[in-house]
């Protein structure tokens, strides 16, 4: 602070309630310098002068003006403003500004305060369960997982396109994996734009939705603030699969039927645990051979993974005065994953800054990540699980050790986990660069012209090594499956390279035409350009061997390239009629252009209309109510065109035939794929209505929305699979419709209690049911697998999870053969159900007092399935609870049945299977049956719960440079409850972020629980 | 925006045409791939017809193992697939040779379309055919009688044998070397219209009262004068291969080594060893191509050659350690990497002829055409003529005057055979492994021969029986499903195709 300045501190309180008020906006008036009050609603600022006049307001509160006079301590109370939605200003498509009584579609902000209460890691953590209508799934845990995010707002539209919501950070489109590493102390606020109503003025790509983000300006008062957050989170894996505990390594049958013994095995079905000493592995050469109590080792398979840790290290400066300001983050954040091995860090610097020269204002913010990991691509999940139950695995980590030993692990068909990790690895390195620079020009007090360029770029390099590994004549010799081959080290090293410019250009007219009508229109043109480029080289063998260069090949290394590119250009008109500040229309039109269509369908046209209607303000019996403060309700239509394509799928391309070229010799294929030259866009239609409400002085807010999407022409950009006959596989073609349907509630209340000691309770509930229909999918099919055993099913939801099945009688037994007593396979797929939940109901909640916040999170998703694909593998190796549990004896199949004649069916009382060991559970009739591995993916989490503390300034005033401290503890992914029947894992986490939803396999472990501790210093 | 902004959609990663040549090269050397270098033509066949058998050193293979295959069956499913994709470029090479008036072209498509279809027809009997290969303007084609795309494919091959003859020396110098088969030699490629016919007519020697058609189409061969494919007129498909991996022989590169710098084995060459059946069949008969057909135990470290039986989940002992691997005759390290692959060998060509000879079909002598066929086995295996010469009078499984070879015999179903054509089939099953083992699976679907070859006893084969077929795969239950639905229900023991008339 400067020697002319005064330093004010205060505490701003609730009028009503006498409850500390943070993120109140606290301004010298006539400057544009000001403060926003912390968590226990007290605040610092500096002031010019004694006399300088402050204004304290807040969202809900009557707006007060006070002099600061003498006072260097000033506590103010704020009275509640029953009128609050007129105040309200949303920031929708493009950041334009609107107030929130005249949108008449469904948005739904979160303030810093709300998003930072429960101290969250990331956004994406952060949003879970506090946006009703948004489904964030991570797809996995592995170390690199951060990418590896899905988010979608009410549900999916398109059979096989992005159904992905747009996320944009100060106006600029970024990926999604941005999310999970924005750190939530930067973010001022999030709207997210819900359905393509809301998103008609973004164009194509915000069919889907759009978060928009808005992150932290600094601060205007002159001085500058340093915030230093350190969070650091253990990540423990949770939720194994349930495991049987009674019998060890084998695979075999002695002559009498009796499960056998096998030392090298990695299958379980040999006899039952008896304690007994016994030999495993085979016979080493210097004639030792390793000898283990034959008896179940519980913790094996949980001790082979790590702990891991992730720990970031923030430091945020704030500063300006009133021609600008500027905003810096420095963030670091250092991993080691459960894996042991993986490892990862991030490194990001991000300014945002404001500066202002009269009628113009520049902003600018860039930012920049760079993201290093380094881990196993070996799948030591299906390793792990092909251990028997009595093998010290964890004994095997040293590999030089005697029974570490690459040559002498015991196990004859599968090499050690450890010597996987270590010798298969990916290292990939990702610099991404942000920067987006905007001016703002006021021409005249009806006029403002705006101009942004954008820019975002990200280069990786990565590279994969697999070492070179010679087994010993000896373990050749010994008839050691695995040691037939030895290893060839191979590598391949990989670029990728991704850009795309924005540019954006508004021009906003505002006139009162009269005393009751208010016209805005807004023009405007955007621009986008996007290339990509893939670089690929691979040597299979290497001459030398671990010498990890792809010129250090044996024979002719493999390449592979891909570029692409493609450019929009829309031009759009926006225009806005109020009515006496409480009925408004608002209708939208967009003209988009896109390269990746043919010349007659490039350029497509599409409108949206909504109105609201504050029926509070209109009807005078309802204005000034003492219980119901504002209530509007609101009704839109609008009509999306989606550009599914990747660039160059409007012709058919022959591709270089495998194998070629041999030499000079060239070869050439028909592709596979008959592609449509007059493609379409695919086509949203939208509908909504909602009501918004506020009580109590909108201490209780209650939004409702229910809307239908229709989504038409289908771009199937992935192909439709056609029969082989027709020469080809599949067809890329617009085909088919879908329906989306649902309700949206957000009820809050904030607070529900509040007390004069200071005491606190919030809540906030957000549920949604969404329903999806296929209408229609290809010349009359009835059927499109979109992979991963996800189907587009004809009058079902989609996608639905199909797959084999028991032969069953109409009344739903399972049909065993007469003499064998087991079940046949019934190849017709079977409808298991939808793999996205129906119902989401997210629950926030906090408690205050004084300075102790304890928050929590809770969310349940119900209404889908799930296919634990893994759990095969847990059936093969012998290794699953399931296999165990007829004691490995010949048994009856429950509720089976036996077809005596043709259609008749008597129920099987005495027919066992004519084993119960591996033949029946790992030899395909088991194993290779979907529908036994299909669960409810129904849960319910405790997501997060947190302990935030903030240290009172008394407390910090000895450590003068300190201004604020605040420290919370922090635990994720606590609690589940599932239903009884998934005994695998947390249905959660899925094999990938496309519309093929959940399926699990080897490549995720078990998720994880995390537990830890956010603390933060300002200064 | 300035004029062309938005034409920036030309594809630079894939071409977006290719001339005819081109495509012929890739086509033929898929269907090298696709068929007798591939892995699928050997996964089931080889172990029924008593060629190979599974390692206990690996677990799976129970759909082979118990007959018991779906619709999933990847030996169903791939054939289907790889087959009518490679057809969909022999479509586009004939187009292309009409349209730029290159009639060898349209022969060369015709004949390599014959090849495909035929198989077709012997894996899954009725197929889409007329209504095949039209892209999206028939995205479910109805299925045609196998019986009637036997006959059309016959005709095709007439076709076919007649543009080479027309036009005999006329292939564009620039063409030539695009045909990586015969180099440019119409008149071998009439040889192997005109083999493919022959061997489709005698798929149907059994059928009663088909003799006269038989006739009657060789009469047709005889009329262009071609002639069949004779000793050493092998049609090779050779584009180049090397010893890098992706460019190996396709059949060593399923069942052979890897390009590595250390002899290491392809996946295939573990999991398949030496069944007793046909290890002792050249072993008790004092057969040399024993040694080249399998190596010793143990990879050829050992000394001696072991089988095992087809049949029972193999055990820990039966490892490449314990049993005798696919031998050096076919896949010899590293040398047989850069091999030409065979499509039709010149001595399953002899074999036919004989077959045709011995039936009265053709003229000519069964006896020579059959002991050239055997001498260009052993040819084929690096082995001499004269090895085969004394194979051929010494050993009484192949000696044609040998008084066990004169009479009438059985098969496996009980039909008489003279004995003569037991002899040539047996020795055409002998000569086959490793380098077509479907043909053996055609000539044993036919004729139950040779006779004694062992069905499984897999305690979950529940019908010992050798499947006379493979189910349509599931794709086409998936996007064809009224055409496929309306062939029936099919069962892999008893859905014959239409010239199994046993």
């Amino acid at each position: 602070a400067s020697a002319q300045t005064i330093q004010v501190t205060g505490r701003v309180v609730a009028k009503d309630d006498g409850s500390p008020l943070p993120g109140v906006s606290v301004v010298v008036r006539g400057t544009t310098t000001g403060v926003i009050t912390n968590g226990t609603g007290t605040y610092t600022i500096n002031v010019p002068a004694k006399s300088s006049l402050l204004s304290f307001s807040f969202i809900g509160y009557i707006r007060k003006d006070t002099t600061a006079a003498a006072n260097v301590n000033l506590n103010v109370s704020l009275v509640p403003d029953s009128r609050q939605l007129q105040e309200v200003t949303v920031t929708t498509a493009l950041g334009i500004k609107r107030k929130a009584k005249e949108l008449g579609y469904a948005t739904q902000t979160i303030s810093a305060k709300d998003l930072t209460l429960s101290k969250p890691t990331n956004l994406a953590t952060g949003l879970s369960g506090k946006i009703a209508g948004l489904q964030i799934t991570q797809a996995n845990n592995q170390i690199d997982a951060g990418d590896q995010i899905r988010v979608v707002l009410r549900g999916n539209r398109s059979f096989v396109g992005n159904n992905q919501a747009l996320l944009v950070v100060d106006g600029v489109t970024v990926a999604l994996s941005y999310l999970n590493s924005l750190n939530p102390n930067d973010v001022e606020s999030i709207n997210t734009l819900k359905g393509a109503n809301a998103a008609a003025l973004y164009g194509s790509e915000a069919s889907n939705g759009v978060i928009l983000v808005t992150t932290k300006r600094g601060q205007s008062d002159g001085g500058g603030a340093f915030t230093y957050t350190n969070t650091t989170m253990l990540n423990q894996l949770s939720y194994f699969p349930k495991l049987q505990s009674q019998f060890g390594g084998g695979t075999g049958q002695d002559a009498f039927g009796f499960p056998q013994y096998t030392p090298y095995e990695n299958q379980n079905y040999g006899d039952r645990f008896d304690g007994s000493l016994r030999s495993i592995g085979r016979t080493l050469p210097d004639g030792s051979i390793q000898m283990v109590p034959y008896a179940n080792l519980p913790n094996e398979k949980k001790k082979f993974f790590n702990t891991g840790l992730d720990e970031q290290n923030d430091l945020t400066y704030s500063g300006g005065d009133k021609s600008g300001s500027v905003f810096i983050n420095i963030q670091h954040l250092n991993s080691k994953g459960t894996t042991p091995g993986d490892k990862a860090n991030r490194t990001s610097a991000r300014i945002n800054g404001t500066r202002m020269y009269k009628n113009l204002t520049a902003n600018y913010s860039f930012d920049y990540t760079q993201r290093n990991y380094d881990k196993s691509y070996a799948q030591v999940y299906n390793t792990v699980i092909n251990t028997p139950a009595e093998i010290p695995l964890t004994s095997y980590k040293d590999l030089t050790s005697l029974y570490g030993d690459p040559n002498n692990y015991f196990n004859d068909y599968y090499s050690s986990p450890y010597f996987d990790l270590a010798n298969n690895r990916q290292k990939e390195r990702k610099d991404a660069l942000l920067g987006n620079l905007s001016l703002n020009f006021k021409a005249t007090d009806w006029l403002d012209l705006f101009v942004r360029g954008g820019l975002s770029t990200s280069t990786i390099v990565g590279k994969y090594t697999r070492g070179a590994f010679t087994y010993s004549d000896f373990a050749k010799a010994s008839g050691k499956s695995i040691a037939v081959n030895d290893i060839q080290s191979s590598t391949s090293d990989y670029d990728q390279f991704n850009s795309r410019y924005n540019g954006d250009f508004l021009a906003t007219f505002h006139k009162q035409l009269s005393t009751d009508f208010n016209l805005k229109v807004i023009a405007g043109a955007q621009l986008t350009d996007q290339a990509q480029q893939n670089i690929g080289v691979g040597a299979g063998t290497l001459v030398i061997p671990n010498l990890f260069n792809v010129s250090n090949v044996s024979g002719i290394p493999s390449a592979s390239e891909s570029t692409s590119r493609y450019r929009t250009v829309g031009v759009f008109g926006d225009v806005t009629l109020g009515y006496k500040d409480y009925l408004f229309l608002h209708a939208t039109g967009r003209k988009d252009k896109d390269s990746r269509l043919g010349k007659g369908n490039r350029s497509f046209f599409y409108p949206s209309v909504d109105a609201s209607f504050v029926f509070t303000d209109a009807i005078k019996a309802l204005k000034d109510n003492p219980i119901l403060s504002s209530g509007k309700i609101r009704a839109s239509i609008s009509k999306v065109y989606t550009v599914q394509l990747i660039p160059y799928q409007l012709q058919s391309t022959f591709s270089t035939g495998s194998g070629f070229p041999y030499g000079s010799v060239a070869g050439f294929s028909v592709g596979n794929t008959v592609y449509d030259p007059n493609l379409k866009p695919e086509k949203t239609v939208a509908k909504e209505i909602g009501l918004d409400l506020g009580f109590l002085h909108n201490r209780i807010t209650l939004e409702a929305s229910a809307y239908t999407e229709l989504t038409s022409d289908q771009e199937i950009y992935s192909g439709v699979n056609i029969s082989n006959a027709t020469g080809f596989t599949s067809a890329v073609i617009n085909t088919g419709a879908g329906r989306t349907r649902g309700i949206e509630l957000a009820l809050n209340a904030s607070p529900v209690i509040s007390l004069r000691n200071g005491f606190r309770w919030n809540i906030g509930v957000n549920y949604s049911y969404n329903e999806n229909k296929a209408i229609s999918v290809y010349q009359g099919l009835d059927q499109l697998s979109i992979g991963n055993n996800n189907y587009i099913v004809v009058g079902r939801g989609y996608p639905q999870l199909l797959g084999n099945d028991y032969v069953k009688d109409p009344q739903g037994h399972v049909v065993v053969n007469a003499v064998t007593g087991l079940p046949t396979v019934n190849n017709t797929l079977v409808d298991f159900g939808q793999v996205n939940p129906k119902h989401i109901l997210g629950m926030t909640t906090s408690f205050s007092f004084k300075n102790f916040t304890l928050a929590g999170t809770a969310e349940l998703r119900a209404g889908a399935v799930v296919y634990n694909g893994f759990a095969s593998t847990l059936d093969f190796s012998g290794i699953s609870y399931t296999s165990a549990e007829t004691g490995r004896e010949r048994f009856i199949y429950p509720n089976s049945v036996i077809q005596t004649s043709p259609g008749v069916y008597v129920k099987n009382t005495n027919v066992t299977t004519n084993t119960g060991g591996g033949g029946f559970w790992a030899d395909g009739i088991r194993d290779n049956v979907m529908s036994n591995y299909v669960t409810s993916a129904d849960f319910i989490k405790i997501r997060e719960l947190s302990l935030g503390y903030d240290v009172p300034t008394r407390y910090l005033k000895p450590f003068k440079f300190v201004k604020k401290a605040n420290i919370a503890l922090i635990g994720r992914n606590l609690f589940m409850f599932r239903p009884k029947s998934n005994i695998y894992t947390d249905p959660e986490i899925n094999a990938n972020t496309d519309n093929a939803q959940g399926v699990n396999n080897l490549n995720q472990t078990p998720p994880t629980r995390l537990y830890g501790f956010t603390a933060s210093i300002g200064f | 925006c300035k004029k062309g902004y938005f034409d920036i959609n030309t594809n630079p990663n894939n071409a977006t045409s290719a001339t005819p040549g081109l495509i012929l090269t890739n086509a033929l050397n898929t269907t090298a791939r696709n068929t007798t270098g591939s892995y699928e033509f050997y996964r089931f066949a080889a172990p029924w017809i008593g060629y190979w058998n599974f390692s206990g050193g690996v677990s799976g293979f129970l759909e082979e193992r118990s007959y018991n295959i779906t619709s999933n069956y990847a030996g169903a499913t791939n054939t289907w697939a790889n087959l009518y994709d490679n057809l969909e470029d022999y479509q586009y090479l004939e187009q292309q040779g009409k349209a730029l008036n290159k009639p060898y072209f349209v022969a060369f498509a015709k004949t390599m379309k014959a090849f495909d279809f035929q198989y077709l027809v012997d894996f899954y009997g009725d197929i889409p055919y007329t209504q095949a290969l039209q892209s999206t303007a028939v995205i479910r084609p109805k299925y045609d009688k196998d019986l009637a795309v036997y006959e059309e494919l016959a005709k095709q091959l007439d076709t076919a044998a007649a543009l080479c003859k027309a036009n005999l020396g006329k292939v564009a110098s620039g063409d030539v070397s695009f045909d990586i088969v015969y180099a440019g030699d119409l008149a071998k490629w009439g040889k192997l219209a005109n083999t493919i016919k022959l061997r489709l007519l005698l798929r149907q020697s059994e059928i009663a009262g088909r003799t006269d058609y038989i006739k009657s189409e060789i009469a047709k061969i005889n009329a262009n004068g071609l002639g069949y494919i004779n000793a050493n007129e092998t049609a090779n498909v050779q584009p180049g291969y090397l010893n890098s991996d992706g460019k190996l022989n396709p059949f060593y590169a399923s069942f052979g080594y890897t390009a590595a710098s250390t002899k290491t084995l392809q996946g295939g060459h573990q999991y398949y060893l030496a069944a007793e059946y046909s290890l002792n069949f050249y072993q008790n008969n004092g057969d040399p191509r024993l040694g080249r057909f399998y190596t010793t135990i143990n990879e050829g470290a050992g000394t001696t050659y072991v089988g095992h039986p087809f049949g029972p989940t193999a055990t820990d002992a039966e490892k490449p350690q314990f049993i005798s691997a696919i031998g050096p005759g076919l896949v010899s390290w590293p040398s047989d990497a850069s091999k030409p692959q065979p499509l039709i060998t010149d001595f399953e060509s002899l074999f036919l002829q004989a077959e045709a000879a011995q039936r009265g079909l053709i003229s000519g002598s069964a006896e020579a055409l059959y002991k050239s066929a055997v001498t260009q086995s052993f040819i084929a295996l690096d082995l001499t003529a004269a090895d085969a010469t004394t194979y051929l009078s010494t050993q009484a499984v192949a000696d044609w005057s040998d008084a066990s070879n004169a009479g009438t015999g059985t098969s496996a179903e009980g039909t008489s055979y003279d004995k003569k054509i037991i002899l040539i089939i047996k020795q055409k099953w002998a000569s086959l492994n490793g380098f077509n083992d479907i043909e053996s699976w055609c000539d044993y679907r036919r004729l139950g021969l040779p006779a004694d070859i062992p069905i499984s006893n897999n305690p979950t084969a529940t019908t010992r029986k050798i499947p006379v077929r493979m189910p349509y795969p599931q794709s086409e239950y998936n996007y064809n499903p009224q055409n496929v639905a309306a062939e029936g229900a099919i069962s892999q023991f008893t859905s014959r195709v239409f010239w199994d008339v046993k």
